[in-house]
């Protein structure tokens, strides 16, 4: 199975509720996508503030993002079936959200993190978080309080094609 | 694969509280200015702590020479959690 990382690095976060990085698989044909990890941090100020997050599926209307290539993490692998895209669309990726989209979320895990510290989520062999091909929705790591300091966000997802 | 946020910061630096552990942390600053974060390499789950993946450790942004599942600062130390139990950062190298 290939992974592959959809990431964005040093960025300006918009006013949240907004999508931090957003995947939503292929149609039917296409793989299966399984979530590993998650994550998400600044380093533009030394001020501690506490923050909302949530991993959530996200049907149509979907978020505005910045079009973002998956990566992948082996230099011999193969391209994942995921492209770029700024319209959170089937078979796209995308990180930084500007508009959040009036679609449905579903929320899969809620949590909260510290500033200083950054948020990351890894699973367990039995919590990896699966997005069907065809499922018509996506999922991704939205940031829910918004940031007294927006600035030099790193934020990101690292899947596998199965 | 490495981020952005493994290197060692430039923008600002502080020093991670006693008690937080990465994850749900996604770093752990000590007071050397060296960051430590989970990097994207799998072990082999027969090799990992039951129940959990392990990723390589990273110091800087360079392997340090262990997969773990989980790093921590306590008492001033920084130690990561693996299949052999708590390896302690010595300056050089986790023991």
């Amino acid at each position: 199975m290939a992974s592959y990382s959809v990431s964005a690095t040093n960025v300006t976060v918009n006013a949240a509720p907004q999508a931090l990085v957003f995947v939503n698989p292929a149609s039917a044909a296409s793989a299966d996508l399984s979530f590993i990890r998650f994550f998400a941090g600044q380093s533009s100020t030394a001020t501690s503030a506490q923050l909302n997050i949530k991993i959530a599926s996200k049907v149509t209307a979907f978020p505005t993002l910045t079009s973002a290539t998956p990566t992948k993490m082996s230099v011999t692998g193969v391209a994942s079936v995921i492209t770029g895209g700024t319209a959170g669309a089937a078979g796209t990726a995308g990180t930084n959200g500007s508009a959040a989209g009036a679609g449905a979320e579903t929320l899969i895990i809620g949590d909260a993190f510290n500033n200083l510290n950054g948020y990351l989520w890894v699973a367990t062999p039995k919590e990896l978080i699966r997005a069907n091909a065809g499922s018509a929705s996506g999922i991704g790591l939205f940031l829910l309080t918004a940031p007294s300091a927006t600035g030099n966000w790193n934020m990101g997802c690292v899947y596998e094609e199965l | 694969m490495t981020y952005a946020y493994m290197l060692r910061p430039k923008e600002q630096t502080f020093i991670t509280e006693s008690y937080v552990s990465t994850p749900p942390a996604l770093w752990i600053h000590d007071e050397r200015g060296d960051v430590f974060t989970l990097g994207t390499r799998f072990e082999q789950e027969r090799d990992a702590p039951n129940g959990e993946f392990s990723f390589d450790v990273l110091r800087n942004g360079i392997y340090a020479g262990i997969f773990a599942s989980r790093i921590e600062r306590r008492n001033g130390k920084v130690r990561a959690w693996t299949r052999q139990g708590w390896r302690t950062w010595s300056g050089s190298q986790f023991i």
